[in-house]
């Protein structure tokens, strides 16, 4: 094993001989008057920064920053209105994203481009004008290899990407743009789908990156994190570039103020309020329940898990630690193999899980699930409605009552467009995630399951549906929230249930929980060690 | 800001011209493919005018022709509500005529009011068994009702070819393919005088009847969200499979409906060449109506214009029936191509305003949406 | 009696091969389509309308080459149109594929009214010497003509191309994950509009076998379904040209038994014979999508679904 290390030194050491010239000359990447518009709405308002090699450069906003925007300049897929990109002072043209890829430019977008059903390789290889015509599997995972082990990225080469985790998906993404030469890298929210180790990672070996003499950039809403792997800050708020920094000389306070603007106060940083709901009653209870694992994900081994009255419970863990199937159990869309529930103390049949009004209220990872966009606001309201008697007359709608309803609820939630007869695609995500709300709100189920509601949302649309939790546990009734969000849900849950390999292995209040106690449990340590 | 009610009518509206402008552009094709086989389209198209609508006998022969065209299109409608693509009722077509034609020549009736019924029952029976196999292929273990359908049609015409070769085969004139005529008691009766028949009577009520329940009822309402998203219909716990199963069910017997009348009211016996693609043509008339009951009725009415313009063409100007199927595929064609700018054109206005609400907000989550 | 048997078989072999000849040539263009996620259940059409412009060319030019590549082009062109629907007016991919049948239909009885019963030079039967002598195989395989023989090329060489070169390497992407090929440099309306041409260009020439080898002549309506079989045998082979092999040799098989047994007087009607190998694909198909039903899906993830290019 030293031979082979020492081997692979040689061969970079020669490597970077050749290409020393290029790398020891600083790398810098100049946007001057950057300004893009999407017919009335100004995405990035003449923002003008320099990004230089020797250290991550991270852009920190919230959604619709015009963060995303930026790096989509960069990286070929829009053109400025206005405003000049320059490469070491040499202006260059980014018609597209071939251009930018010519020029070494490379973005690892937040969803994943990659094909599951190809292997690590094939994905690497795809697309790359100098794989040869007849694929040769070995001879090229082999040179692959070597320039993964030069960057210290280790992965098996011939897995299909399906079979990888987020972790090891990010790392191909990111060999995919290195086995191409790219000397600039964009990272979009790479960690948003993270354990914190392997953010940690990920972002060590970005930081190595931009000491070699590339240049790395990262797209955050995560302070702690830039603040600590960051060399350089930019804040752009509403399009704007407001700031410009060093991450040594500037506090996360700050930070969190400049990304938000006037609106920003001490409620939005902060934890809006748990109850103790230690001696409530469970309004829902699963005891030894199992699920057969399938070849994509990992079942659950006799998990039990309590959800009192009043509560919101967290659900935490690394992706694919057996979240869906729970999801899925308790929305009854799957049926487990063995155990048993409970709803307020009663033991009760799995399949009142699956009978519409006695189903739990359910706000799905994707709101395209749980909504119709083909179908107008007060269809979309009825969809979990339709069964109540109040609206219905035998076998028909009571039209005036539903639209009644839909009104008020619309109202209620805030709803925009705030007419029925809108098309439910045509509402912006923040409005189609509170009418989902609404709709569930009014199903009035003793619990409600959320997965990952605020995704795709801005911070003050997030706080306020986090609120709306609040609110409804405040009614006697649970919800159960189930997000990647550490931060989310420390600031809205009273419990949080940590899930590893299809059981529970640890419920605790927040209150004896912090975001590295959890990131340890989440990868499967024992409780006792991490309290230790 | 327009109201709900005038947001539907514009929407209505601009599908409807869609599909005319799809028609007129198809017409404009198969003018110049007319005019590269040496035909005058101008006369060709007066020719059908004239045939389809120009005077009472030619507008009853329409009426002829749009009623197979409405019930099959209907057929189609109802398993297209339910995400449902049944290209198989052409086949349920003929196995409805093979039960009514079962009915009629072996029960010992003699009074219509007997006869008829008990044939409807047998041919929609009969119908609804050859969509429910590919139905349940489909909810059970996910096989694509588009191939098992379409092939379905092949084994249905062999079945009647079987049946008037062999075991119905007419007695009295063994050289010619076809089944002993009818009793007169099994005749659907006509209407006004003319060739005219109950039949059109049925697909306008069945119209009607889905018209007002879709929208009204709880049932509807289920069907409505499983044909928009059955994603979301699984996730309120609908049962999507049961229904759709049901869909094809019903959506068979409606077409088993137009070969029942076919051999009742204008046949008389059964035969081969019973219908030359009522079947697919329905199928056009229901996507030209874009699955809307009462359209799918107007729709039948013009096409079925079109089919006996082209026939009596075919016979004064030696003009094959293939180019109503050539002018059929062209106003698919069109159809399909134009959906797409209409259904931007119907949700425009839409997302505008909503764009101008949003910008205050978050406006790049609404370009990025629309991008 | 054996050696009765025997020969009955043989010749219910051979037939199989011929028989199964025009649709493994629509069943492995339509691999090629649906491979880089583009859905033709237009073949139908295509293989129609190549059916009477091979036949039409062959008569008027008395070349049969000329037929067979004219076939070819025109279900090229005939793809590119579906490809222009499909990709440029993102149309409904099923909707464009049964207009295509209607009008391939349509077109083909137009044009061909006049050809119906008009001898042509069929392609005739080329011996492979030394290999159609060998017992039982020779007969089978090696005593057809060259259409056949390039299948046998055809199906090992499509393999090789899907899962082993650049090509196929791209092809796959492109129907798997549009969006990730087109991140990663590839040209996916490009690809898409190649692989929609290329594989109707085969079913054309399959289509132009119907009626220049097997049947020898044009009637209305030769493709009598074929076209459709294709697109189940394309679903039945999950997307491999050797399964595509097996399913179009079950199909011929059913063909070639029915109109030996025809042949040999057997008291079954014509007719319910005739609806054997329909019924066939259609139990094939269930039985194997029933036995993958929890497995892993071979399905190219995009099938079907219109390519909106990320920005």
């Amino acid at each position: 094993m030293p031979e082979m290390s020492s081997a692979a030194l040689i061969s970079r050491s020669s490597q970077s001989r050749v290409g020393n010239k290029a790398q020891l000359e600083e790398l810098t990447i100049c946007c001057d008057h950057i300004t893009k518009h999407f017919g009335p709405v100004i995405a990035n308002d003449s923002v003008s920064c320099t990004i230089e090699s020797g250290g991550i450069h991270a852009f920190l906003g919230e959604n619709g920053a015009g963060k995303s925007t930026l790096m989509k300049i960069l990286s070929g897929y829009y053109q400025p209105d206005a405003g000049s990109i320059h490469i070491n002072g040499e202006p260059v043209s980014l018609k597209s994203p071939a251009d930018a890829r010519r020029l070494g430019i490379g973005m690892v977008h937040q969803q994943f481009t990659l094909v599951p059903s190809l292997t690590v390789l094939e994905n690497i290889l795809l697309g790359q004008a100098d794989t040869p015509m007849i694929l040769r599997p070995k001879k090229q995972a082999a040179a692959i290899a070597e320039k993964a082990a030069q960057y210290g990225i280790n992965l098996d080469l011939h897995a299909p990407v399906s079979r990888l985790n987020m972790a090891e998906k990010q790392k191909v993404e990111i060999l995919k743009l290195l086995w191409r030469n790219a000397r600039i890298l964009i990272l979009d929210e790479p960690t948003s789908h993270l354990a914190p180790l392997e953010s940690a990672e990920i972002l060590s070996t970005m930081a190595r990156l931009s000491m070699s003499g590339k240049i790395v950039i990262l797209i955050t809403h995560h302070i702690e994190e830039l603040l600590k792997f960051a060399k350089m800050i930019s804040v752009l708020r509403q399009g704007k570039l407001v700031a410009n920094f060093s991450a040594e000389s500037v506090q996360a306070e700050e930070l969190a103020r400049l990304m938000i603007g006037e609106s920003f106060n001490a409620e939005i940083d902060g934890k809006i309020y748990s109850f103790e709901t230690e001696n409530n009653v469970a309004n829902l209870e699963l005891r030894g329940v199992n699920v057969k694992s399938s070849p994509t994900n990992k079942a659950l081994k006799d998990l039990n898990i309590e959800i009192k009255s009043g509560e919101v419970h967290g659900i935490a863990g690394v992706m694919g630690s057996g979240q869906d199937e729970l999801t899925a159990v308790l929305s009854g869309h799957l049926l487990p193999e063995k155990g048993e529930v409970f709803i307020k103390g009663q033991r009760s049949a799995w399949k009142d899980l699956s009978t519409p009004h006695k189903s739990v209220s359910h706000i799905p990872a994707d709101a395209k699930r749980g909504s119709l966009p083909n179908l107008t606001l007060l269809e979309n309201m009825l969809l979990r409605g339709i069964h109540k008697q109040e609206l219905l007359f035998g076998p028909f709608i009571k039209q005036k009552e539903a639209e009644r309803m839909t009104k008020e609820r619309i109202e209620t939630f805030d709803v925009r467009p705030k007419h029925t007869f809108a098309l439910g695609g045509s509402l912006s995500g923040g409005n189609l995630q509170r009418l989902i709300l609404a709709r569930e709100f009014a199903k009035s189920a003793p619990l409600m399951v959320a997965v990952n509601p605020t995704a795709s949302l801005d911070l003050a649309m997030s706080l306020r549906i986090r609120k709306d939790f609040r609110k409804y546990a405040a009614d006697g009734k649970s919800v159960l929230l189930i997000s990647p969000d550490l931060d989310e849900l420390l600031k809205t849950c009273d419990r949080i249930s940590v899930m590893f390999g299809g059981r529970v292995v640890g419920t605790e209040h927040v209150s004896n929980l912090n975001a590295e106690s959890l990131g340890l449990l989440m990868g499967g340590n024992d409780r006792a060690a991490v309290q230790s | 800001m327009l109201s709900g009610h005038w947001q539907k009518l514009r929407r209505a509206g601009l599908y409807a011209l869609g599909s005319l402008f799809a028609v007129i552009l198809a017409f404009a094709i198969t003018a110049v493919f007319l005019l590269l086989v040496g035909r005058d389209p101008v006369a060709v198209y007066t020719g059908i005018y004239q045939g389809a609508f120009g005077d009472s006998f030619s507008l009853s022969e329409t009426l002829v022709a749009a009623t197979p065209i409405m019930l099959c299109g209907l057929g189609v409608a109802i398993a297209q509500w339910l995400g449902m693509m049944n290209v198989g009722v052409e086949g349920q077509l003929y196995l409805g005529a093979i039960g009514a034609t079962y009915v009629a020549l072996h029960c010992p009736f003699s009074q219509s009011w007997q006869m008829l019924p008990l044939m409807l029952v047998a041919a929609a029976v009969c119908g609804a068994f050859w969509s429910f196999i590919p139905g349940l292929l489909k909810v059970t273990i996910g096989v694509s009702e588009v191939i098992s359908t379409l092939l379905m049609n092949y084994v249905a015409l062999l079945l009647v070819e079987f049946l008037i070769h062999g075991p119905w085969e007419d007695p009295n004139n063994v050289s010619w393919p076809q089944t002993a005529a009818f009793p007169a008691c099994a005749e659907l009766p006509h209407l006004f005088g003319t060739r005219v028949h109950l039949g059109i009577v049925f697909a306008i009520i069945i119209a009607l009847l889905f018209a007002f329940l879709l929208p009204t009822t709880k049932i509807g309402f289920i069907s409505r969200v499983i044909g928009s998203n059955p994603d979301a219909a699984e996730y309120a716990h609908y049962k999507v499979k049961r229904y759709q199963l049901w869909a094809m069910i019903i959506s068979g017997a409606v077409a088993a409906l137009a070969g029942f009348s076919q051999v009742s009211a204008i046949e008389g016996r059964l035969r081969s060449g019973l219908s030359p693609g009522y079947g697919y043509t329905g199928f056009l008339a229901c996507w030209l109506a874009r699955h809307n009951p009462i359209a799918v009725i107007i729709v039948s009415l013009l096409i079925g214009g079109l089919l006996s313009g082209a026939d009596s063409l075919q016979l004064s100007a030696k003009l094959p029936f293939a180019t109503v199927n050539i002018l059929q595929g062209m106003i698919f064609f069109c159809l399909l191509a134009s959906e797409q700018f209409i259904n931007r054109l119907a949700n425009s206005h839409i997302v505008v305003k909503d764009l101008k609400i949003e910008n205050k907000k978050d406006p790049p989550s609404t370009v990025r949406g629309e991008a | 009696m054996n050696i009765e048997i025997g020969e009955f078989l043989i010749a219910v072999s051979a037939g199989m091969v011929r028989s199964a000849t025009p649709v493994l040539y629509a069943t492995l263009g339509e691999i090629i389509t649906e491979r880089s996620g583009i859905l033709n259940v237009g073949l139908e059409g295509i293989m129609l309308v190549g059916a009477f412009t091979g036949v039409a060319v062959t008569y008027n030019i008395h070349s049969i080459v000329l037929g067979l590549l004219a076939a070819m082009l025109v279900g090229l062109l005939m793809g590119l149109f579906h490809a222009l629907l499909c990709v440029h007016f993102n149309a409904n991919q099923v909707g464009t594929g049964i207009a295509m049948s209607i009008f391939g239909t349509g077109l083909s009885a137009y044009l061909g009214m006049d050809y119906v019963g008009k001898q042509i030079n069929a392609l005739g039967a080329c011996k492979i010497p030394v290999l159609s002598d060998l017992p039982v195989i020779g007969p089978i395989f090696f005593s057809h003509d060259v259409l056949v023989y390039l299948t046998y090329l055809l199906v090992p060489l499509m393999a090789f191309i899907i899962n082993r070169t650049r090509i196929g390497l791209t092809l796959r992407a492109v129907g798997e994950e549009p969006r990730a090929a087109a991140a990663a440099g590839v040209n996916v309306v490009q690809t898409r509009y190649l692989a929609t041409a290329i594989g109707a260009a085969l079913a054309g020439l399959g289509g132009a076998y119907l009626s220049l080898a097997y049947a020898q002549g044009w009637s209305e309506n030769i493709a009598a379904g074929r076209g459709w079989i294709a697109v189940g045998l394309v679903l039945f082979a999950s997307w491999s040209p050797f399964r595509a092999l097996i399913g179009a040799y079950l199909f011929g098989g059913a063909i070639s038994l029915q109109l030996r047994l025809q042949a040999a007087g057997l008291d079954v009607s014509p007719y319910l014979l005739g609806m054997l190998p329909y019924v066939l694909v259609i139990v094939v198909l269930s039985i194997s999508t029933w036995r993958r039903k929890n497995a892993p899906s071979s399905v190219p993830t995009a099938l079907g679904l219109p390519y909106i290019p990320q920005v």
